[in-house]
């Protein structure tokens, strides 16, 4: 009650979440723009998703960590920009962690964003990838598949995820592990944001 | 009119909730599972701290049916710790026996945590210095008399040894806390605390 007296409160974004999708009370989902939020992504407590230039596209499987921000809080667009191109779409399996800022146009298949870690708007991120802590990837960058971005903003390419097929079957097993173990914890709350 | 109304009767009110074991813990800290937390008393969690109490151990059925029902705890805290502003403080996680299960996460006594820190530790022990903007990633053991520089990322599983400063990213032992560490010395000024010592002084002072 005190936090609403303080601030306005957001604007509820139109939302189509899938029913085997855990979105926790807490998680924010604003924004003028559609929300979708497919099966088993997990939105965990304070989590804000914000659709404010354009759709944010939550796909299968992915786990939204506390206070990471995913999508443009703000709906300016600059000059020779098409309407939606602030929107965030992300592929299946992806894991952001706490603190991360996403605002990428998209983000592949079973990557990884670690905490704190800022994707700038427009960015391209591949598949397999994995932004470690505190990396910053500048606006419009265009990252390939299974690329590793350090702290440092060094960047190499994972072999071994690239060239083994294998290792990446038992990485989306574990993380299908990972998003039941979650389920099971987190209460969701789909009725509040529909 | 009414907006600062409000106002004034909040800071009537006061920031800190302080329980009976004398914690105080901000009206403005997210905390989740509350039954799942301990804190071990004079200890400070301030505004905008998440803690994640509720990722606790999930039960799995078959290893230990009589356990169900019981809350298990997943954070504990020691005495006179303070968590600073927005750090989120969450039970490491792992595969075992085919099952994701969160792992107890354990802070012991006297232990600083800077602003805007991601502990997700497996234990922290006492007299522990952590500065602004770190991460401690799953699994991490720190030991005591440590201090971790601001901005450090400790990779996951590293075993921080006692008497030992830390720092980088990733983060790497850089070298030793020497004589004196946590020691006030007469006359010094501040505010007759300092990093690593007891901190009941700066708990007393958080009001």
């Amino acid at each position: 009650m005190a936090t609403a007296a303080r601030r306005p409160v957001p604007p509820k974004a139109p939302t189509t979440l899938d029913p085997a999708s855990t979105v926790a009370s807490h998680a924010l989902l604003t924004g003028p723009h559609r929300i979708t939020v497919r099966a088993r992504a997990v939105l965990h407590p304070y989590a804000r998703i914000m659709a404010g230039g354009g759709p944010v596209d939550i796909g299968e499987g992915c786990i939204i960590w506390e206070k990471a921000l995913v999508g443009c809080g703000d709906s300016k667009i600059t000059e020779g920009e098409e309407e939606d191109a602030r929107g965030v779409r992300l592929g299946p399996n992806v894991v952001i962690e706490t603190g991360a800022v996403v605002e990428a146009r998209e983000v592949g298949e079973g990557s990884m964003i670690e905490s704190f870690a800022r994707v700038g708007v427009g960015a391209r991120i591949g598949k397999y990838c994995k932004i470690l802590s505190y990396a910053n990837i500048p606006a419009h960058t265009e990252l390939p598949d299974y690329t590793v971005v350090d702290g440092r903003n060094f960047r190499r390419k994972d072999k071994t995820m690239a060239n083994q097929p294998l290792v990446r079957e038992i990485r989306a097993a574990n993380h299908a592990k990972q998003v039941k173990g979650l389920q099971a914890l987190i209460p969701s709350n789909l009725v509040k944001w529909q | 009119m009414s907006t600062r109304t409000t106002a004034s009767r909040k800071v009537a009110k006061g920031e800190y909730i302080e329980t009976d074991s004398g914690n105080k813990v901000s009206r403005r800290a997210n905390i989740s599972g509350t039954a799942n937390i301990t804190l071990g008393g004079k200890t400070v969690i301030m505004a905008d701290v998440h803690l994640r109490g509720d990722l606790t151990r999930t039960s799995s059925s078959s290893s230990k049916p009589g356990a169900d029902g019981k809350p298990s705890t997943s954070i504990s805290i020691g005495r006179c710790t303070v968590v600073s502003t927005g750090t989120v403080v969450k039970p490491p996680m792992r595969m075992s026996r085919g099952v994701f299960t969160f792992y107890p996460l354990k802070i012991g006594d006297n232990v600083f945590i800077g602003p805007n820190c991601h502990i997700q530790a497996a234990s922290i022990s006492s007299h522990v210095h952590i500065g602004a903007h770190a991460v401690l990633q799953p699994f991490v053991m720190v030991r005591e008399n440590v201090k971790i520089l601001p901005h450090s990322v400790v990779p996951a599983g590293m075993i921080i040894p006692p008497n030992s400063v830390v720092a980088g990213r990733p983060a790497r032992i850089v070298g030793e806390v020497g004589e004196g560490w946590g020691v006030v010395v007469p006359g010094g000024g501040g505010e007759g605390w300092v990093e690593g010592g007891d901190l009941r002084e700066l708990v007393r002072s958080i009001r």
